[in-house]
This record gives structure tokens, C-alpha cells and sequence, in this order.
């Protein structure tokens, strides 16, 4: 398989199934998305429709006894290349313990997790956690690691760095610990950021503040970010992209204007419609979508989201799986509704 | 407009000190101000809005209101139709049973707060019996008329919580507060912990059963778009004090408050051509213990002068209904939200 020149990652067909007693879950069913270089991809969807599953797979770091059953995660790296080259690595096909895979986690894609209160150990000074990554994955003395850890913390924006790199994570608060953890990531200057609901448990204020650092890390790094919420206000702001995950599948994928101004499938536009827009026409009544999220042990035969369509077409929706369209300029949805050539 | 409205809840300098043990020992004991003197109307029939940054006080705000806790200083005084002013912080234990019949509470995390033994016919079905509302099959009767107007069926009523989705576990929790019809409920949070598709189905529930039962709702909430939504009025507190207090738009579009003001540039839009431009805060929300002197707010206010580091300013009432505690609330000219 061949990246595009300007892809940095791409999934095809990724099929990640989790073995429990009551059942076998399905929680990645054939996903497709790609993250081109330099670009941020925002990924939304609603609780368990694999957003995360997504993320820890790239990193393998699935919790057990999740397993990737099939598909393809191919990544542009120079892990393993003597001369600093670049190759294509399938990090679906190497194991997870390998010394490659270990050089790939945190050297060239890294992640910030959701909670940024039991993110980090609280038994080490935050300073030693973020050193610890480029100790291990870059040839630094101890001293240099430190003196990189300061500016890293500075540079996310946490004042007088060079005292507080010794202080435990109890001493900061949540926006704050935030910032450590994107300095923890950004450490190591990695090719790719996951950023898995950075800015769900903050506040508008710092949540506000936390995009406009992350959009500035990206200019002065130049890594791509893969940016996965549920807040359809956040990835409007932050996305150059979005692919929105119904059931462990993409639904739709196209660039952020696309999917704002002109939605195709009928989950994205029931979405759009279903939040709270302020600048938006006053309506005394949101478009709710009827039903609940469907049991993750039962998949649905045919498209996911036929139970809660309101466009559902009889003896089609329900049975066959739908085709993905394509509407120009990347812009695609996984959908009956539309004829297969336009 | 508004003022000529019946007034349902007072609320007059209300104060909450929680205390904590610091320094050597223990032995200093210092208070955390989580509520520190805020005074308020809620009319009859309204939605009012409060928010604010975790810690600023709202869910205290709100637990007070039903005497959750016990004041610190202050009173709270409703006014319920066909009945005298009733001071609630000067009720006895039956008094107080008998005042809940008419506010209620819905909580912010559907999972936490409904017990996990219990069937949710019996969760419904607890305030009817510990305020002896009902009896027998009255109690059954009632039970079933709520549910199904939260869109419960009556299968549900045999299961326990675990068997239910955040957004039907939520239902549960509207119809406990619902069933005994009281006229004020307290609304903690009632949909951050749901998915967007499933907040829609809770806010639309809200508004139909406002409709049909004329209910007062006191609506916490830090997502700024659902309160935009869902809110006629919209106090904004911070670190344990109300900044501003309007109707919604003239809060959204006209604000006169810094604080307010940040709040409204940090809005992440859904729309990606209306780009947020957020006011940079200075450093940290300060702790509610040792809170800054004068106005709260003046060690991150872009605006401060020295005055706002001595004197406390007042709460008072710019413009018709527009409330607002800040020394130049006249002069400076602020922007509201930009969409």
C-alpha cells in the first residue's frame, strides 16, 4: 500500500473486536480515515462508537482483551532507518511489545488522554514524568532533558516552569495539568498528536485557551493532530478535517466547511441540527435524534444508523450495507441516499 | 415586562462558608467561601440560568435554594401560589418535608444518583411516600401518569437503573423530581453528561413539561450554547459571587461585566467561518479560601484600576432587570458574543 505524499497515517478497514463473556464486541468495524501532515482531523461521534478504540489502536495500546482482527494502520516514519529516511510501517502487522513499536509511542505519535487528573503519576514530580519520555526515546544527558522540559512548560504556557517542573501533579489544577500533559507530548516533537477529549473536564475559558495553544504548537512544530470530541462547537473552531464515527464506522469524512455548510449523511446532519446554536435562527424546539445509542453486542445488519434514520429507506437500509459516495474534494459519506455516480 | 411578574423564589444575601483545617496540624481553621452573600429573584413560570467555572459556587447556589444545606447567613424566601411567604431557612424538619412536595432537584450525573437496588418504579415512587403524598394505589397511579409523560414505559418501572442509557437514566431522574408536581425544580447539570443526540431529547423534555406543568426551573450549567437555548435569565457567578444578572440576549449580545465578557469570546461556535477570538484571562481562578481582596475578579481583569483591588463593588441594577457588580460597569465598553 502506498501513503499519498502529503498522508502521514492512513486506516483502511480497521476491525478491532473485544471477546467478553456476554458477548463479542465489535467496537471498530471497518474504519477508514486518513490524517495528512501538518493538518488537524477532528473526529466526532457519540459514546461508543470507537473514537478512542481508534486512537489507542494506533498506539496499540487497546485494553485488554481487545484485539485488532483486521485491517490496516500504515504510518510514514523514520523509526528503524539508519540513514533517517522515511518508510511506510503497518502498525497493525508489528507487535505491540516490539522495540519498534515502543520507538513509535511517544517518539513519533503521541497522546493526550481525557483525564487530565489520573493521567499522571502521582507519585513522581511532573518534571520527571516529561523527562522520562525524552530520556528514553532521545540521546539527552539528564541535565539537557531537564533544561527541555522547562522551556517545553513554558512554552505551554506555565508560569515560573523552572520551580514548578519539580512539583507533584496535585500541585497544579486541571487546566494546568492539562498543559503538562500536551508539554509531555510535545516533547519528544512527534510526527503525530492525539489529542483524545483534551478539553472535555475544563472550563470555557480554558478550554478556549487550550485550542488556541494547540493550534500554535502546530504552526511552530508542524505535527499533525487527530483531535477526537464530541463537541461539534470545538472541532468547527479547530479542524481542517472531520471524519464523524457512528457504530464503529466513519459515516462521513470531508473537509470542515463541507461537513458545517453542506452535511450528506443523515447522522451528521441530524447532529448539527440537534445542537444549540446561538448565532442560529431562535427555534423553541431542538431536532432531537429519536432512539438511543443501539447495545454495542447487537451490531445492526445492514447501515448502523438506520434504527434512528428518519430518512430510512424500506427493504434497503436494513438489510444491504450502504456504498460510500463521494461528492468531490475528499468529501464522502457511507450512505443510501445518494446515486453512486454524481 | 419582567417585573411585573409574580415572583416565585427571593433570595437575600445568602452566604456558605464550608469549614477546612490548614497549617501545622490542622490547627488554623480557615472557611472556603463557596457562597459569599448573593441575592437574586426568580419569577414564576421562568427559566433562570447559572453559570460560571467549576468551583464558582452554582451547584452550592442551588442545593441552598432547597435548603441542601444549611446557610451560612442569609434567606430564602418562597413565594408559592396561594400561600403566605414562606422563609424556608426558618422551617422545621416537618415544615421542611412538607415544603418539598414543591421543589425538587434533578442531578447533574444520571449514574451516581439513582440507587442502583432499587427498581425504578420505587425510585419514582419515593418522594410520593417519604412526604405521604400518596398511598397505595394512588402511589402506583401517579407513578405510572409520570413516567409516561417522561417517555418512560411501563415495562421500565420493573428494572433497576443499570438496565438504561444515560439519556433514560436521566428521564428517571426528571420523573423522581417531577412526580410529586412541584412548582420549582433545581436543574444541576442536567445534560452535560449526556450525548449531543440524547441532550436534545432531555432539553426538549424540559421544555414541554415547563409548558404543561408551569414550572420554574433554576437551570446550572457551564455549556453556554444549551443555556443560550434553554434560559429567559442568566446570572454568571464567579468565585462564589454573582458578576451579572440579565435577561438572556441583553447578557449574550450587551454584556457589562469583564468576566461575563470572557466568558462570551470563549463560546466554540458550530460554525467553523465564525472564529472565536478568546479574551486571555490572567493566570488562574484563585482559591475560594484566601479570595482576593475588593472585587473577586480584579487580579485577572483587563480593565482593573486600583480601586477594584480595595472596594468590594455593589450588586446593583444598571438598567431595568440588568444586574451587574463592577465600579465601571458604565464606562467600559465591552463586546458580546461575536456570532
Amino acid at each position: 500500500m502506498q501513503l499519498n505524499p502529503d498522508e502521514l497515517i492512513r486506516i483502511s478497514n480497521l476491525k478491532v473486536t473485544f471477546p467478553l463473556d456476554e458477548g463479542t464486541v465489535r467496537a471498530l468495524d471497518g474504519v477508514n480515515l486518513s490524517i495528512k501532515r501538518g493538518k488537524v482531523l477532528g473526529v466526532v461521534g457519540e459514546s461508543g462508537c470507537g473514537k478512542s478504540i481508534t486512537a489507542r489502536s494506533i498506539l496499540r495500546i487497546i485494553p485488554d482483551p481487545g484485539k485488532i482482527d483486521e485491517g490496516e494502520i500504515w504510518l510514514r516514519t523514520t523509526v528503524g532507518s539508519s540513514d533517517g529516511s522515511e518508510r511506510m510501517v503497518d502498525l497493525a502487522r508489528i507487535d505491540p511489545n516490539s522495540e519498534m513499536m515502543r520507538q513509535i509511542r511517544w517518539g513519533e505519535v503521541a497522546m493526550v488522554f481525557q483525564e487530565p487528573m489520573t493521567s499522571f503519576s502521582a507519585y513522581h514530580t511532573l518534571g520527571d514524568q516529561i523527562s522520562e519520555a525524552l530520556l528514553t526515546h532521545r540521546h539527552v544527558s539528564k541535565r539537557e532533558a531537564r533544561q527541555r522540559t522547562i522551556e517545553m512548560l513554558e512554552r505551554v504556557g506555565i508560569p515560573n516552569a523552572s520551580t514548578r517542573v519539580n512539583q507533584y501533579p496535585h500541585e497544579f489544577s486541571g487546566g494546568m495539568r492539562q498543559r503538562a500533559m500536551i508539554a509531555m507530548a510535545l516533547i519528544c516533537n512527534p510526527s503525530l498528536l492525539i489529542a483524545d477529549e483534551p478539553t472535555t473536564s475544563l472550563d470555557v475559558t480554558i478550554q478556549a485557551q487550550m485550542l488556541e495553544l494547540m493550534q500554535n504548537l502546530r504552526q511552530d512544530f508542524g505535527s499533525s493532530i487527530m483531535f477526537i470530541t464530541h463537541n461539534l462547537g470545538v472541532i468547527a473552531q479547530i479542524a481542517d478535517e472531520v471524519s464523524i464515527m457512528y457504530l464503529g464506522k466513519v459515516v462521513e469524512h470531508g473537509r470542515v466547511g463541507d461537513i458545517f455548510n453542506d452535511p450528506k449523511h443523515p447522522y451528521t446532519i441530524d447532529l448539527l441540527n440537534a445542537i444549540p446554536k446561538i448565532a442560529g435562527q431562535r427555534k423553541d424546539r431542538l431536532v432531537a435524534i429519536e432512539g438511543n445509542i443501539p447495545s454495542p453486542f447487537e451490531r445492526v445488519p445492514g447501515c448502523p444508523f438506520h434504527p434512528r434514520c428518519s430518512r430510512m429507506i424500506e427493504g434497503l437500509c436494513e438489510t444491504q450495507a450502504p456504498p460510500e459516495i463521494e461528492f468531490g474534494n475528499g468529501h464522502f459519506a457511507v450512505c443510501h441516499l445518494y446515486p453512486k455516480i454524481i | 415586562m419582567r417585573s411585573e411578574q409574580p415572583i416565585l423564589v427571593e433570595v437575600e444575601s445568602l452566604r456558605k462558608f464550608f469549614p477546612v483545617r490548614r497549617g501545622t496540624f490542622g490547627f488554623t481553621k480557615k472557611y472556603v467561601r463557596a457562597v459569599d452573600d448573593v441575592s437574586f429573584v426568580i419569577y414564576r413560570g421562568e427559566t433562570l440560568g447559572l453559570v460560571g467555572e467549576s468551583g464558582s459556587g452554582k451547584t452550592t447556589t442551588g442545593r441552598l435554594l432547597l435548603r441542601g444545606y444549611e446557610p451560612t447567613a442569609g434567606k430564602v424566601v418562597y413565594h408559592l401560589p396561594d400561600q403566605e411567604a414562606l422563609d424556608i431557612m426558618t422551617l422545621t424538619k416537618k415544615q421542611l418535608w412538607e415544603f418539598r412536595k414543591h421543589a425538587q432537584m434533578i442531578f447533574q450525573d444520571p449514574y451516581s444518583s439513582l440507587n442502583p437496588r432499587m427498581t425504578v418504579r420505587d425510585i419514582i415512587a419515593e418522594p410520593l411516600i417519604a412526604t405521604k403524598s400518596a398511598r397505595g394505589e394512588d402511589v402506583s397511579r401517579h407513578v405510572i401518569e409520570t413516567a409516561k409523560r417522561c417517555q418512560l414505559s411501563v415495562e421500565h418501572l420493573r428494572r433497576y437503573p443499570h438496565a438504561f442509557s444515560g439519556g433514560q437514566r436521566q428521564r428517571i431522574g426528571i420523573a423522581r423530581a417531577l412526580v410529586l408536581r412541584p412548582d420549582f425544580i433545581v436543574c444541576d447539570e442536567p445534560v452535560s453528561a449526556l450525548d449531543v443526540s440524547i441532550q436534545a431529547q432531555i432539553l426538549n423534555l424540559l421544555r414541554d413539561l415547563q409548558a404543561e406543568f408551569g414550572l420554574t426551573y433554576l437551570f446550572i450549567a457551564h455549556d453556554l450554547s444549551v443555556v443560550e437555548h434553554i434560559c429567559n435569565r442568566v446570572g454568571v457567578m464567579y468565585l462564589g459571587n454573582l458578576v451579572e444578572m440579565a435577561a438572556t440576549q441583553e447578557l449574550f449580545y450587551h454584556p457589562l461585566h469583564p468576566y461575563t465578557e470572557a466568558l462570551m469570546s470563549s463560546i466554540p461556535e458550530a460554525n467553523p467561518k465564525v472564529k472565536m477570538r478568546p479574551i486571555k484571562l490572567k493566570g488562574e481562578i484563585p482559591s475560594p479560601i484566601d479570595p482576593p481582596s475588593g472585587c473577586a475578579f480584579h487580579p485577572r481583569c483587563q480593565y482593573a484600576q486600583a480601586l477594584c483591588a480595595e472596594v468590594k463593588p455593589e450588586w446593583r441594577e444598571l438598567s431595568p432587570n440588568h444586574f451587574v457588580s463592577c465600579h465601571f460597569a458604565e464606562s467600559l465598553q465591552l463586546s458580546g458574543f461575536a456570532g
